[in-house]
């Protein structure tokens, strides 16, 4: 869950970061955009003309984006947002009120801590199809204690253990980009959101290591899919929200929200090394 | 021997305040700065460990995200070519525009949150004058990456980019730019963002 939705915290994240209001040389009071086609404003804009502002600075980072987003469906894939944006108004909203006012917060992040912890089996399965099986085991440990110790999940008590609580998470789509097969073409899916071809294959194939596959009947595991969305459907709802609010184009937002999350997964070391020891040492002088 | 290391130490230790510390005032210190700033940023948005009052808190954290982060440059990167498909009267109406649309992004999302941790990482340098400061964001439980992207311009540093966890907001926002110039020209592309910014003013 975290993974597929993670990028519409980044607002939330946003705020949290400091960056809460709108920054400096800010061309004219907020308060009066009137006033922006003064002489402030022409002021700021000749300052474009300096030395400092070359492109290299300016643009540097179009340069270093990567390969395009192939989009090859975009007709389709903005009519698929926009049915989505229908359904999430009309069910998914009221659920997520309903819902969040009837469970507390502490609630709510004790069943994420089930769902999550149901997921290890991916996560594991996958770090060892990468090849990683340092971050394999280490996700079987976590899964292993937050499942005993921590009472089939709802508690986390890997947290306390830095080895086991920053392994990364991972997916098959991951598994399928560092095999090689990435920058498959974007697609919007109903209901589920943004992905690309190789993702959503892969979403598929992860459900054989989810344990709920095994354990409960077809339909019983849509009603477990079903209570995980409506779990999340708080915070997702709250985000999608402020990103269609702050977006001109969101359809534009969140593809290229996904693609540079998907895309800086795959720079990530495959192992975090051991966190060093205390090292207590008199300096060489 | 011990006792020669010692005044050794004391001795190096004196001429780094005697004569080191000019350099080594905290202005010249990105991470110091930024970490500074973003100190007292939470600590006033947060002031008893969950969301102050937007209305009251707002005024003093918009003084202090102004000293630290420039708009000038982040609203030029975040149109990127686009600029100059802009007139100048677009080119000022955007610039207003812009920034209207990150405050009211910002402001109204603190109600119901809660004061994060914060985990300082290691300065790399991007080229002249210009660095990238790793930081986690703890919260609720979930560590999340956050990279500050500053620049020194004028002897003082500034952030012009966030990176969280590997999305670069100035990226984001010029996807969508690019994404309506391209499709619906300039005129439409002002014309979204007023509507946009309109419709948060009446919402809030």
């Amino acid at each position: 869950m975290r993974l597929r939705y993670f990028w519409v915290l980044i607002p939330s994240i946003l705020v949290l970061a400091g960056c809460a209001t709108a920054p400096r040389n800010s061309p004219a009071s907020l308060e009066s955009p009137a006033a922006a086609h003064g002489q402030e404003a022409r002021a700021f804009l000749a300052s474009f003309d300096d030395d400092e502002w070359d492109d290299d600075f300016l643009f540097g980072d179009d340069l270093d984006d990567g390969p395009p987003v192939r989009d090859p469906f975009e007709g389709l894939n903005r009519a698929i947002f926009d049915f989505n944006g229908l359904v999430y108004e009309a069910a998914f909203v009221p659920v997520s009120r309903i819902y969040g006012a009837i469970m507390p917060d502490e609630v709510r992040r004790v069943i994420r801590n089930f769902f999550g912890n149901l997921r290890s089996p991916i996560t594991a399965a996958n770090h060892a199809l990468q090849g990683d099986l340092t971050n394999s085991g280490r996700t079987l440990q976590r899964f292993a204690l937050n499942s005993t110790v921590g009472v089939l999940g709802l508690a986390r008590p890997s947290d306390n253990h830095p080895v086991l609580s920053q392994v990364p998470s991972t997916d098959m789509g991951e598994t399928f980009a560092r095999w090689g097969i990435r920058d498959t073409p974007f697609l919007m899916l109903p209901l589920l959101g943004p992905s690309t071809v190789s993702d959503a294959i892969g979403s598929f194939g992860d459900r054989f290591f989810h344990p709920a596959t095994y354990i409960l009947s077809t339909e019983e595991n849509l009603y477990f899919s079903v209570a995980e969305v409506t779990n999340g459907s708080v915070e997702l709802m709250r985000d999608y929200g402020a990103i269609v609010r702050s977006s001109i184009d969101p359809y534009a937002a969140l593809r290229d929200g996904y693609i540079q999350f998907r895309r800086a997964r795959l720079e990530r070391p495959a192992t975090e090394p051991e966190p060093p020891g205390p090292v207590v040492r008199e300096p060489d002088l | 021997m011990k006792n020669r290391k010692m005044s050794l130490h004391a001795l190096l230790g004196f001429l780094v305040l005697a004569l080191g510390a000019p350099a080594l005032r905290a202005e010249s210190d990105p991470l110091v700065l930024l970490r500074d700033t973003v100190d007292t940023i939470v600590e006033r948005l947060f002031p008893d460990g969950v969301a102050a009052d937007p209305a009251s808190a707002m005024p003093e954290v918009r003084r202090l995200v102004e000293e630290r982060f420039d708009f000038s440059v982040i609203s030029r990167r975040a149109i990127g070519r686009g600029w100059n498909r802009l007139s100048e009267a677009q080119q000022v109406r955007y610039t207003t525009l812009f920034a209207d649309l990150l405050m009211h992004t910002y402001t109204d999302r603190l109600t119901g949150l809660r004061r994060p941790q914060f985990e300082w990482g290691g300065v790399q340098e991007l080229g002249r004058d210009r660095v990238e400061i790793d930081s986690t964001i703890l919260y609720e439980g979930e560590r999340y990456a956050v990279v500050y992207r500053l620049v020194r311009m004028g002897g003082d540093w500034q952030v012009y980019d966030l990176v969280i966890e590997g999305v670069s907001l100035v990226g984001n926002f010029r996807s969508q730019f690019t994404s309506v110039l391209d499709r619906r020209g300039p005129e439409a592309f002002i014309q979204t963002l007023e509507d946009r910014v309109a419709a948060q003013k009446a919402g809030s």
